[in-house]
């Protein structure tokens, strides 16, 4: 509809610049910007793969212990982990200007985004691109080829099929979990960190295939309000043999639905901030 | 080119009183008190004119701004600005208008101006040859040649104005909103901030609002003044009505001798008044309609002697503070 909108009325700019060139545009303004500081990007860098490499070392610990925790071997988990590693830093990366979107708000950056004749989301997705967090996700693909190749898993493609359903619709959860987090901004800026617990609780919690934590509450939880188990969980289960269910296999698809909810979420904030200009 | 009808915004604000005990209460209850920001506001403003919006904080300046550039969506009332409700249809909207605000940067911080020039370029799909031709044309008249590649952080607060507004005008802008440009400048940027102002209204027919405290932007770039308190317009006119109004009386002070005599103060004509007066230096205040200058002047030069005289209007800081009393803002 907007793009209608944009043909009718926009006859004096007969060519509107396409967003996906403007997009890389900003991508080498933020590479610039980010290369400015090069000490701090690095010191960032190294310091965001430390902390997801002390996590990862801790589940190290755990198995040369115990070998199996709940039925999950070493490297099922390790699967696990990266996934989740890889889908929340990918989100973080690209989708940092909604992660920070509060300052916006406060400081009133917001106002001049809307003063620019491109669709909003994609004014917020081109204020920030945070690639300090590169390292964490190389460090989760590097996690999964080890994974990969120490697992006793056959890849079929049922399973290649599985597995890239679960990153994807893992990466748009936590994308969409961001855009929520942005949406709840045009409402209020005070008291926002219980979306962490989604946010990072969700990728701490994900490490694990959720039912290791013995809690059939904690997976209806993450089935229904936030559908993180629909990314993690249950393909896995179908990943790694443990059902054979279809639903099971697709359901990463139903964080796309979650996606559009929080887009509607989101256009219902922007029309708030609208009406109250706080 | 802006029309404004019967436009209202009302704001909830939540208060309370000061205190731990009321802190808790406001917990479990809020309080909100209703403000209104506009009220019933109307005005309409023509193709290529100037026009200064003044009023004291919380008037209701900065939410008519917002309104018409698409910002804020307005409780009741219409308006259209170059033929389209501004809320309605934003982004063909902001693509017709250049908004300045003296204290919202659009630069970006890091990277040379150019860099940002180039972005607004590719983000208002302004054609290459137009760009070009903007960008040479702004570089000349706001002198920006050579700080185009310098990064912003390392320009003074004068020439990121000027960079500020250098910015909002690559794409053409057929109106202009200028927030308190000239806030922090020193006199030199005031002025190439002015200059520049007043060719670009003349040469381009571009529509400029400016909303300011600073009185000697309003004299020097508008003719037209619209004086809005409690969300309303109050007054809407051009600046010499209001001076001529305003202007009930002069000031003149006289360096010389002979004032100091009860001969000389007993003898004054009418509408012309002695204010304070030593042996060698009086002021006088001199009624406009009542008293003509030159009368005065024959007067003083036929009871005393004039070494220097001086005649003085008072000033547009004045007027206006007059013009708040006046309408009570």
């Amino acid at each position: 509809m907007m793009r209608l909108f944009h043909k009718n009325s926009n006859q004096t700019q007969p060519k509107p610049y396409p967003p996906h060139r403007l997009y890389l545009r900003f991508v080498s303004m933020h590479i610039c910007t980010a290369m400015e500081y090069k000490s701090s990007f690095f010191m960032s860098l190294f310091g965001m793969t430390l902390t997801s490499a002390a996590s990862l070392a801790a589940i190290a610990v755990l198995f040369n212990r115990f070998h199996t925790v709940d039925g999950y071997t070493f490297s099922e988990v390790l699967l696990c982990y990266s996934t989740i590693l890889m889908a929340f830093s990918l989100s973080e990366i690209w989708l940092r200007g909604f992660d920070t979107f509060s300052g916006q708000v406060q400081s009133g950056g917001f106002d001049r985004l809307l003063l620019r004749p491109r669709s909003l989301l994609f004014s917020v997705l081109c204020t920030r691109i945070e690639f300090a967090r590169l390292g964490r996700f190389l460090l989760g693909v590097t996690v999964m080829i080890i994974a990969c190749t120490t697992t006793e898993l056959v890849w079929t493609p049922a399973r290649v099929t599985a597995y890239l359903l679960m990153l994807i619709g893992a990466t748009v959860f936590f994308c969409a979990l961001m855009i929520c987090h942005a949406a709840f901004c045009f409402f209020t800026v005070e008291g926002l960190e219980f979306m962490n617990i989604f946010t990072h609780g969700g990728k701490e919690l994900g490490s694990y295939p959720l039912d290791i934590y013995g809690s059939p509450a904690l997976i209806y939880f993450f089935t229904f309000l936030v559908p993180l188990a629909c990314a993690q969980y249950y393909p896995f289960l179908y990943l790694t043999d443990r059902s054979d269910s279809l639903l099971y296999l697709f359901s990463p698809l139903w964080t796309f639905v979650f996606l559009g909810a929080v887009l509607i979420f989101w256009r219902i904030g922007v029309k708030h901030y609208q009406s109250t200009g706080s | 080119m802006i029309d404004v009808r019967d436009i209202c915004k009302t704001f909830r604000v939540a208060r309370r009183d000061a205190g731990m005990k009321n802190t808790l209460k406001s917990f479990l209850h809020r309080e909100y008190t209703e403000i209104h920001a506009l009220d019933h506001l109307t005005f309409s403003i023509g193709a290529g004119e100037c026009v200064g919006y003044i009023g004291p904080n919380g008037a209701g300046k900065s939410s008519t701004v917002k309104v018409l550039s698409g910002i804020l969506t307005p409780d009741s009332g219409t308006c259209t600005v170059a033929g389209r409700i501004p809320w309605k249809d934003r982004r063909a909207h902001v693509a017709d208008i250049g908004v300045v605000f003296g204290q919202r940067s659009q630069l970006w911080w890091d990277v040379p101006v150019i860099d940002t020039f180039s972005l607004l370029r590719d983000i208002f799909s302004v054609p290459e040859d137009v760009y070009r031709r903007n960008l040479d044309e702004l570089c000349e008249r706001l002198d920006l040649s050579d700080i185009l590649r310098t990064p912003t952080r390392q320009l003074s607060l004068g020439q990121r104005m000027r960079c500020e507004i250098a910015a909002s005008l690559l794409h053409d802008p057929k109106i202009l909103f200028l927030d308190e440009p000239t806030i922090g400048l020193d006199a030199v940027s005031k002025l190439a901030v002015r200059d520049f102002i007043k060719t670009r209204c003349r040469d381009h027919g571009t529509t400029v609002i400016l909303t300011t405290h600073d009185m000697q932007d309003i004299e020097a770039l508008t003719e037209r003044i619209l004086l809005i308190g409690h969300g309303r317009i109050l007054r809407d006119g051009t600046l010499t009505a209001l001076k001529e109004e305003f202007i009930t009386a002069r000031r003149m002070t006289v360096l010389g001798r002979g004032f100091d005599t009860p001969d000389f103060s007993s003898s004054l004509p009418h509408g012309m008044h002695l204010c304070e007066a030593s042996a060698d230096r009086a002021v006088f205040s001199v009624e406009v309609g009542n008293c003509s200058v030159s009368a005065a002047v024959a007067h003083l030069s036929a009871h005393a002697e004039i070494r220097d005289l001086t005649v003085e209007n008072p000033s547009l800081d004045q007027i206006v503070t007059q013009l708040y009393e006046v309408y009570r803002v």
